[in-house]
C-alpha cells in the first residue's frame, strides 16, 4: 500500500472509531450546548437586586425617606429590620449581604446642618458583591442628599462629571464577553480532552505497534489521526457560533473567513498539546488528568477570560504567555463584538499556529523515538 | 464479619496502589492540586490594575490640565496616550491599544470656570464587559479628585459641604481580600476535578480491561466492592483537602476563624458525595474515555453552579435547585463560612445534609447499576 494510501486508511479508521462510539459525538454536540448554556444563562457578572437589610434607628421624615429611596432603587432588595442583631445572623446564612444602619439624629442632624453618618455593614466573605454593595449606598446617598438640597434650591453640578459610553456593548451585557469565552473554552476542551486520549488509548493496548509498523512516514501518520478531530473542532465550533447568534442574540460584526481562520490556528495548538499529552504519557488516566490541568483550567482562569492579565501577579502574567486560549479570547470577542479587527488577528493567529507546529514537531519526535 | 471487613480492606488497599503505583499517577494526584493551589489562587483576581487610558484633549486648558494630572496619579493608570480624534481614539480600543479613552471637550475648563457643570465623554471597550465597567468607576473617582482641585474656581454655597456620609465597615474580611474569598473555595473546587476524575475510572477501567468479570468472583457483595474501589477517590479527596486546609492559613494568611472539627467533618462527607458521583458516571460507562467525559459533564457544571465562578445570587431563579442539589455549592459555604465567619453548627449542618444525601443517593444509583450490569 502506499503511503498516501496508507494515511487514508488511517484516517478512516480514526473516522470509524469516532462514529462508534456515542460519547465522542456528545462531546462535540452536547459539551458545546451544554457549556453554551451555562456561559450564557448561568454564569453571570451582572448583579441585580442585591439582598440588604435596613435598621432605622431614627425614625424621623428624613430616615423613612431614606429607607424608602433604597427600597426603590433596583440595586438592592430590602428586608427591614429594628435592630442589627437578626440580620447579622442572616448575613451568616447567606439571606443578606449587607446591612445599612441609619444612626439616631439622622433628621435632626441634617436640620441643623450637623449630619449624622450612615453606616453600611457588608460580608466581606464576598468581595464582589461587598464593594458593590459599598458603591451603590454610597452613589445613593449623594443621590438623594443632592435631590434634598436640590428641592431647599442649593443643588450644584459637580465640576466635571463623566458620560461613559460602552463601545460594541452599549447595554454593558456581561454575556456579550462570556458568550466568546465560552467558545474559547469549548475549544479547548474538545481540542485536548480528545486528542489526549487517542493516541495513549493505542500505547495502551498494544495497538501503537501496529500503526507504527504500517509504511507511513510518522508525520503524516500524526496528520492523519488529527485531521479528523480539526474537523469535529470545527463543528462543535460552528455549534457554538450557532447559538451564540440564535439563542442569545449576539451580534456577529466580523465575517467567517476571519473567524475560520481564526478557529483554525486555535485548534492547531490545542489539539497539538493533547496529542503531545498523549504520546508523551501512554497512559489514559493519567493523559486525562494533564489534559483537565493544562487544558481546561488555564483555558478558564489564565486566558483572561474571568480575570485580567494585566491585573496578575508578574510571574503569573509570564505563564499566560503559553496558553493558547490567551491568543484566542481577544480575537474571538472582537469577531463577535466589533468586527474584523487584522491589528488583532494576525498576531494572535500567528502566535498559536506557531504554537500548533512546535506540538507537532514534538508529537512526531515523542511518536518517532519508539521506532528505534 | 471480621473476615469480610478484612477481604474489603484488603480490596481498598489494592486499589489504592493500583492508583499510586504509577509515579507519574502519583505526581498528578499529590503535586498538581498543590500546584494549582498556587497557580490560580494568585491569577485569580478581580482588580483592575495596570490600564491603559486615551485622552483627547480639545480644552487645553486649566480643567484639562487638572484632569490629566488626576490620571497620571492613578496608580491603577499605567499609560496615558494622546489621540488626535475621535476616530483615532476608537480605532485605539477596537486594537485594544486602551480600554477607554476620554475626551475632554473644547468648552470644558470655560464652562467650570462659569460656575457650570463639565461633562466629559468616556468611551470603553464593552468587549470586556467587567474591566470595563471597573474602568468607568476609576474614571468617575478621578473626575471628583479633578474637579475637588477646581473647585475654589467655583462659586457655589458652602452649606453643602455638609452631607451624610457612608462609613462602611467589611465584616470577616476587612480589606476585602479576593484571596481570602478565592482560596477557600479552591477546596472544593480542586477536590471535586480531583476525586472525580480518579473515582469515575474506577469501574469503568475494570470493563476496558476485560477484568470487570473478576470483580465478580471475589467473595464479597456487590456493595462492597464498589466500596473497596471508591477508596483511593476517597483518601486522595481527603488528604488533599486537609493538605489545604493547612496551607491556606500558612500560604496566604486567610484566617481559620470557626471550628476544624466541622470543617473536617464536612470534607469527608464532600469526598463521600464526590465519590458517589463519580462512581455513579464510572458505573454509565464502558470505556475510560466515556467515564472522562462524561465525568467532564458533571464536573463543569459544577464548579460553575457552585458560586464560585460567579455569585449564585446572580443566577436566574430556576437554576437555583440545581445550586440547592449542588455538593460543590454547599462545600463552599461551609469552607467560606468556617474559614472567614465562624459558621455555627446548626447552619454547617443545613448543608451537610444535602451533601450526605447525595452521597447516599448517587452511591444506591452505583449500586443498582452495577448489580444490573453484573447479572
Amino acid at each position: 500500500m502506499s503511503a498516501r494510501g496508507a494515511t487514508a486508511a488511517v484516517m478512516a479508521k480514526e473516522w470509524a472509531q469516532i462514529w462508534r462510539d456515542p460519547s465522542t459525538i456528545g462531546l462535540v454536540l452536547v459539551l458545546p450546548l451544554l457549556l453554551m448554556f451555562l456561559f450564557g444563562s448561568a454564569v453571570s457578572l451582572d448583579t441585580t437586586a442585591t439582598r440588604t437589610g435596613i435598621v432605622d434607628r431614627d425614625h424621623s421624615a428624613a430616615s423613612r425617606d431614606l429607607v424608602a429611596a433604597f427600597a426603590r432603587n433596583p440595586y438592592f432588595a430590602i428586608r427591614e429590620a429594628s435592630a442589627v442583631d437578626p440580620l447579622a445572623r442572616a448575613m451568616l446564612d447567606d439571606e443578606v449581604r449587607g446591612i445599612v444602619v441609619i444612626p439616631e439624629g439622622f433628621g435632626k442632624g441634617l436640620a441643623n446642618g450637623r449630619p449624622r453618618d450612615i453606616q453600611v455593614l457588608t460580608d466581606g466573605a464576598q468581595p464582589n458583591t461587598a464593594a458593590f454593595i459599598a458603591g451603590h449606598a454610597r452613589g445613593l446617598l449623594a443621590t438623594w442628599s443632592a435631590a434634598r438640597l436640590g428641592e431647599r434650591g442649593d443643588a450644584r453640578p459637580p465640576a466635571i462629571e463623566i458620560n461613559p459610553r460602552y463601545r460594541y456593548n452599549p447595554g454593558l451585557r456581561s454575556r456579550y464577553t462570556l458568550v466568546p469565552g465560552a467558545i474559547a473554552i469549548v475549544m479547548a476542551m474538545i481540542g485536548t480532552m480528545l486528542t489526549a486520549l487517542i493516541v495513549a488509548r493505542e500505547y495502551e493496548r498494544g495497538t501503537m505497534e501496529g500503526l507504527l509498523a504500517s509504511p507511513i512516514p510518522v508525520p503524516l501518520l500524526v496528520a492523519a489521526k488529527l485531521f479528523p478531530y480539526f474537523v469535529l473542532g470545527l463543528a462543535a465550533t460552528a455549534v457554538c457560533v450557532g447559538v451564540a447568534i440564535f439563542a442569545y442574540d449576539l451580534p456577529f460584526m466580523g465575517t467567517f473567513p476571519a473567524l475560520f481562520l481564526i478557529s483554525s490556528a486555535f485548534l492547531s495548538a490545542v489539539l497539538g498539546q493533547g496529542l503531545l499529552i498523549s504520546a508523551g504519557t501512554r497512559n489514559q488516566f493519567v493523559s486525562a488528568q494533564f489534559a483537565l490541568l493544562s487544558g481546561f483550567l488555564p483555558s478558564l482562569l489564565l486566558s483572561g477570560f474571568l480575570f485580567e492579565i494585566d491585573s496578575m501577579p508578574q510571574p503569573i502574567q509570564y505563564l499566560t504567555l503559553i496558553v493558547p486560549a490567551r491568543y484566542l479570547i481577544p480575537s474571538l470577542q472582537s469577531v463577535f463584538l466589533t468586527g474584523d479587527i487584522w491589528a488583532i488577528f494576525w498576531p494572535n493567529a500567528a502566535i498559536m499556529f506557531g504554537f500548533g507546529v512546535f506540538f507537532f514537531w514534538r508529537v512526531t519526535k515523542a511518536i518517532g523515538r519508539t521506532i528505534a | 464479619m471480621s473476615g469480610r471487613l478484612t477481604r474489603l480492606g484488603a480490596l481498598a488497599l489494592k486499589e489504592l496502589k493500583v492508583v499510586l503505583l504509577d509515579r507519574r499517577a502519583r505526581t498528578t494526584l499529590v503535586l498538581s492540586p498543590l500546584i494549582q493551589l498556587l497557580l490560580f489562587g494568585f491569577a485569580t483576581t478581580l482588580e483592575v490594575k495596570a490600564i491603559d487610558i486615551g485622552v483627547i484633549d480639545r480644552d487645553g486648558g486649566r480643567a484639562a490640565q487638572a484632569m490629566v494630572a488626576a490620571l497620571d496619579g492613578s496608580p491603577n493608570i499605567r499609560t496615558l496616550r494622546n489621540y488626535p480624534s475621535e476616530a483615532a481614539l476608537d480605532e485605539g480600543i477596537a486594537r485594544r491599544e486602551v480600554i477607554a479613552g476620554l475626551i475632554l471637550p473644547q468648552r470644558l475648563s470655560a464652562d467650570i470656570a462659569a460656575g457650570r457643570g463639565g461633562e466629559v465623554l468616556a468611551l470603553l471597550d464593552g468587549r470586556r464587559s467587567n474591566a470595563a465597567q471597573i474602568v468607568g468607576g476609576y474614571l468617575s473617582q478621578i473626575a471628583v479628585r479633578a474637579g475637588a482641585e477646581l473647585r475654589p474656581a467655583m462659586r457655589g454655597s458652602p452649606r453643602n459641604l455638609a452631607q451624610p456620609q457612608v462609613l462602611t465597615r467589611h465584616w470577616f474580611n476587612p480589606n476585602l481580600d479576593y484571596l481570602w474569598f478565592t482560596m477557600p473555595a479552591m477546596i472544593a473546587v480542586i477536590t471535586a476535578v480531583l476525586v472525580l476524575s480518579v473515582s469515575g475510572q474506577s469501574v469503568a477501567r475494570e470493563r476496558e480491561f476485560g477484568t470487570f468479570d473478576e470483580l465478580m468472583i471475589l467473595p464479597l457483595r456487590p456493595h462492597e466492592i464498589l466500596l473497596g474501589k471508591v477508596a483511593p477517590a476517597f483518601v486522595v479527596g481527603v488528604v488533599n483537602c486537609l493538605i489545604y486546609i493547612a496551607a491556606i492559613p500558612l500560604i496566604y494568611g486567610v484566617p481559620l476563624t470557626g471550628s476544624v472539627g466541622l470543617l473536617l467533618l464536612a470534607v469527608v462527607v464532600y469526598s463521600m458525595a464526590l465519590v458517589g458521583l463519580g462512581l455513579m458516571i464510572s458505573c454509565l460507562a464502558s470505556s475510560q474515555q466515556q467515564a472522562f467525559l462524561g465525568m467532564f459533564f458533571v464536573t463543569v457544571p459544577m464548579i460553575l453552579l457552585s458560586g464560585y465562578a460567579s455569585p449564585v445570587d446572580n443566577m436566574p431563579t430556576w437554576l437555583h435547585p440545581l445550586v440547592a442539589i449542588n455538593p460543590a455549592h454547599h462545600m463552599i459555604v461551609i469552607s467560606e463560612g468556617v474559614f472567614l465567619k465562624n459558621l455555627p453548627g446548626d447552619l454547617v449542618l443545613r448543608h451537610l445534609l444535602p451533601m450526605l444525601a447525595s452521597a447516599v443517593v448517587t452511591f444506591a444509583i452505583a449500586w443498582t447499576l452495577f448489580r444490573a450490569r453484573s447479572e
